[in-house]
């Protein structure tokens, strides 16, 4: 099987001006460096050859990608015309250091934008900080109403962790308020998170009593706003399984997606950063058509063998695929176990269904 | 928590038989409710995309299908 990339996670930098409690990158990942053109060219060049799609997907991602200039964004933009690929860009920022000529560069060149917040200030100054330990939330939200502003569609990604996994009703009270889509990541533990668990560490029981809480809030509103999480869980029942509408429900994070970080190197997922058994390579040293010839490909392919094995006979295995394998290694230091979330999946896409029919019956 | 079916046959059968229910649900009833009628319209896009990437030669065909969909995807 070759290389099936369409979208790649550009880890602009690992550094940050937070110092969020949970943030999963690695103390082992580069630090003090900016991602170079140069790298991004060599990146562009491979994937004109080798990349099978047409349209690929970037998701400009950190640390904070903003850390690095306004000229740099353009010249990526310059650089992806000299291209026949189209490219589409994504930017995930924790909104710090968003400033109107940002913003309207990316509405020029029409980057989708997700802000990170974790809901309103008593549950967000909990666990996202800057390194002085002062509150972002008045310069996010400030710096949010520059993009309403300007009408630029963005959304919140909030991170799921024991800080805020009772407060269901309020995160949803606070995205109606401001009318912003919302997307749950679920807690990562890795960097930051591993030193903080006292604080951070949710239980798959207590995440899906979250879930389940907003699907119900959620179901019952007149005018709903967008909550990705549910939306792709139904979402993925409606299309049968066919094409996994979350990237962890991907049979195999190869099966589309790449992540490159500031010195070049090449793993399966950004997540994947600091870890050397899972990097493919550097960038400048090897082509992305060596990539389907690694061990590290071999070993997520060896995880697809495993879940098709031990979830053979799992009613909602077509749409979860065992997960997201970081999750399982960060959790079991194993790559060949279930996400530390399957019974999380298993409690809340059925409950779901359950409650949606009972309503459409009635 | 305990695994939700561990060992119980009835109730994965149950679970599968209101997956099924759910993808045969007709239009209307989907549109009954706010939060169905956009899951519809993302269902529709796909197999519109779908149909497309059916008269495509499979290897491009196949990211035509995910196309419309992929920047739903954010992985982290």
């Amino acid at each position: 099987m070759g290389l099936k990339t369409y979208s790649v996670i550009m880890k602009v930098t690992n550094d940050c001006n937070m110092n969020c409690k949970y943030c999963f990158v690695e103390k082992s990942a580069p630090r003090n460096r900016i991602i170079s053109l140069e790298t991004v060219k060599r990146l562009f060049d491979e994937l004109e050859i080798h990349s099978p799609s047409q349209s690929i997907q970037l998701i400009w991602h950190g640390g904070e990608p903003l850390l690095a200039s306004l000229d740099f964004f353009q010249g990526v933009i310059n650089l992806q015309k000299e291209y026949k690929k189209e490219y589409v860009n994504s930017i995930q920022t924790n909104g710090t250091l968003l400033t109107e000529e940002f913003a309207r560069f990316f509405k020029e060149n029409t980057f989708e934008i997700g802000v990170s917040l974790d809901g309103p200030k008593q549950l967000n100054d909990l666990v996202r900080v800057y390194r002085s330990g002062k509150s972002s939330f008045e310069k996010v939200v400030n710096n949010m109403m520059i993009l309403k502003k300007l009408k630029i569609h963005f959304g919140l990604l909030s991170t799921l962790s024991k800080a805020n996994v009772r407060n269901a009703r309020e995160i949803y009270s606070f995205c109606k308020e401001y009318e912003l889509p919302l997307k749950f990541s679920l807690l990562y533990f890795s960097g930051n998170a591993r030193e903080n668990l006292d604080l951070l560490s949710v239980t798959p029981d207590e995440c899906a009593e979250f879930l389940l809480e907003l699907a119900k809030i959620w179901m019952n509103d007149p005018s709903p706003i967008e909550i990705d999480n549910l939306e792709k869980f139904l979402g993925n029942v409606l299309v049968h399984g066919k094409y996994p509408l979350s990237c962890s429900a991907l049979t195999n994070c190869h099966e589309g997606f790449l992540a490159i970080g500031p010195t070049g190197d090449i793993y399966p997922c950004c997540l994947f950063q600091g870890y050397e058994e899972y990097r493919y390579g550097n960038i400048h040293e090897i082509s992305l058509a060596e990539i389907p010839n690694t061990i590290v490909w071999e070993k997520l392919d060896g995880r697809v063998d495993y879940i098709n094995k031990v979830c053979s006979d799992c009613p909602i295995k077509e749409y979860c695929n065992g997960g997201c394998p970081f999750h399982a290694i960060a959790h079991y230091d194993k790559i060949n176990k279930k996400d530390y979330f399957c019974k999380l999946y298993k409690k809340v896409i059925p409950t779901i269904l359950e409650i949606l029919m009972k309503k459409i019956r009635r | 928590m305990s695994d939700p079916w561990a060992d119980n046959q009835a109730k994965k059968e149950e679970i599968m038989t209101a997956i099924k229910t759910f993808k045969d649900l007709n239009p209307a009833d989907l549109e009954k409710f706010p939060v169905l009628k956009k899951i519809h319209e993302l269902s529709n896009e796909f197999y519109k995309a779908q149909d497309k990437a059916s008269s495509a030669n499979a290897a491009e065909g196949e990211y035509e299908v995910a196309r419309p969909l992929y920047h739903l995807m954010w992985p982290t």
